[in-house]
């Protein structure tokens, strides 16, 4: 033990409360250290001072005797019917056979819950697999978008307009620093609309990337419009064209970057369905895309 | 709610042992909640006082304190727990009240004076008034934890349940108290007039 750690503990060892383990290194240490010695000297005469002078101290606290004969005098109001029923409750509680009733009850009650979740949940691999894969690994496919901020949903939303469940993992693997995933509805000129849930990560301090190849040049080029519209510039026509060229020229260094934190994997799993386009993104290798979407599944 | 009583049957209360005393006022008995303000009243007050350090605020942290033991005694399951019980109540009144007060009000210089005995001689007037002003400027909870640990002889499990802390955080305020009054003391030059 340190001096800082004996001077820290000397108290609890006045007052005997280390175990016999602390009490030995204190021994141990006092023995072999003046400074730690002196100090403890000390303290065994603050605590002979204070033996002698608290119990004064505590006595000089003296209530009003008006007071306490007032305490015993007073009229304790009736215990309200909230009251009783909580005196009651917990007295029956406290009969053994009715505690055990109460939690044969409760416990048949979750399973009952249970079970019908799981029938619920069931249900997710035939929604899931009516829908029709739009885009092999890898390639590259346009989707249009009237360009207009996406609308973010919760998940529970997200799973509304989707038609179908969705529940996904709310944390990286491990290694990687983002956030929970974020649901986006877009508008498709052809009409469709797209869903897009997009794990995220964050390439430099300026951007938040959302990650996908299919669509994404006009997924991100939209987003930046608006955030570009958005800020209150002087010269604000010219220098919003010189953000929107310096984007563009820029975007490809950005896939690159993305590309390298991936190890080179494309990673952008989606399905349509009727009028929607639903896609899982995510910057991590494929794989862990796959088993993302798997336990969708 | 209150009904008349017999002397003989006061009499007797006050020889009633504390879990009856706690299962009589549990029942409504007024009587015994009575008995139960008079064995305990003049303790509760003096936690209450020497956290808050005021005198209207303890006795109303006090009577609140009561008539909430009172309220809730059903739930109290163990009845010879009940000093603890009212103890923690009132603690947890006082802090939370202190923590609504701070800002608001001074505190009054509380015992320095009242250990102080005209016959002492004058060298060690002047130690006891030193102690008593360092135990008034510890924080609240170290102030408690070292007047239950050297008046009433609470040990370290006494005083966790009374302040509702884990024991091992009341040896590390007892510690820190010591280290605070030491240092307040002057690091030993009234702690050495002891020897």
């Amino acid at each position: 033990m340190t001096c800082d750690e004996v001077q820290d503990v000397l108290g609890a060892y006045l007052a005997h409360a280390l175990s016999s383990e602390e009490k030995l290194a204190v021994e141990t240490h006092l023995s072999a250290c003046r400074e730690c010695k002196k100090y403890f000297e000390e303290l065994l005469s603050l605590d002979a001072l204070l033996r002698q002078e608290v119990p004064k101290y505590w006595q000089g606290i003296q209530p009003d005797p008006r007071f306490l004969a007032r305490l015993e005098r007073m009229e304790v109001p009736e215990v309200s019917w909230w009251d009783s029923i909580v005196r009651k409750t917990s007295s029956w509680l406290r009969r053994p056979w009715l505690a055990r009733g109460v939690a044969l009850a409760a416990a048949i009650l979750v399973i009952v819950v249970l079970v019908r979740e799981m029938s619920y949940w069931r249900r997710i691999p035939t929604q899931l697999s009516e829908l029709t894969p739009t885009a092999k690994q890898g390639e590259r496919v346009e989707m249009p978008l009237i360009p207009q901020p996406p609308v973010s949903l919760s998940m529970e939303r997200a799973q509304e307009q989707a038609g179908f469940l969705l529940h996904l993992p709310s944390q990286f693997p491990a290694g990687v620093d983002s956030q929970p995933p974020l649901f986006q509805v877009f508008e498709l000129e052809d009409g469709r609309k797209l869903i897009k849930a997009s794990y995220r990560v964050a390439i430099d301090n300026s951007l938040t990337l959302y990650q996908t190849r299919i669509g994404a040049k006009e997924l991100f080029l939209t987003e930046r419009w608006e955030q570009i519209r958005s800020e209150e510039e002087p010269g604000k026509e010219a220098f919003q064209q010189a953000r929107i060229v310096e984007l563009e020229a820029g975007i490809e260094a950005k896939w690159a970057e993305m590309d390298r934190l991936q190890g080179g994997k494309v990673v952008g799993l989606h399905w349509a369905k009727e009028d929607l386009e639903f896609m899982l993104t995510g910057p991590f290798p494929l794989q862990e895309l796959m088993r993302i979407a798997r336990s969708i599944q | 709610m209150r009904f008349a009583m017999e002397g003989s049957l006061a009499d007797a209360l006050t020889l009633t042992n504390e879990p009856t005393l706690v299962v009589q006022a549990r029942a409504g008995n007024q009587e015994a909640f009575a008995e139960l303000v008079r064995r305990h009243g003049a303790q509760a007050y003096r936690i209450a006082f020497a956290l808050l350090r005021n005198r209207s605020d303890a006795e109303d942290v006090v009577q609140d304190a009561f008539l909430t033991a009172f309220r809730l005694l059903a739930t109290l399951k163990d009845p010879s727990a009940f000093r603890s019980w009212l103890n923690r109540i009132v603690v947890n009144r006082s802090r939370d009240l202190l923590r609504r007060r701070r800002q608001e009000q001074e505190s009054i210089p509380l015992l320095g004076q009242s250990m102080v005995n005209d016959s002492l001689p004058g060298r060690q007037i002047e130690r006891t008034v030193a102690l008593g002003q360092a135990i008034d400027s510890l924080p609240e909870l170290h102030r408690l934890v070292i007047l239950l640990y050297y008046s009433q002889g609470y040990s370290t499990g006494e005083i966790a349940e009374t302040i509702d802390r884990p024991p091992g955080t009341v040896r590390r305020i007892l510690s820190e108290a010591y280290k605070m009054l030491h240092s307040a003391l002057g690091k030993g030059r009234f702690i050495h007039d002891m020897r």
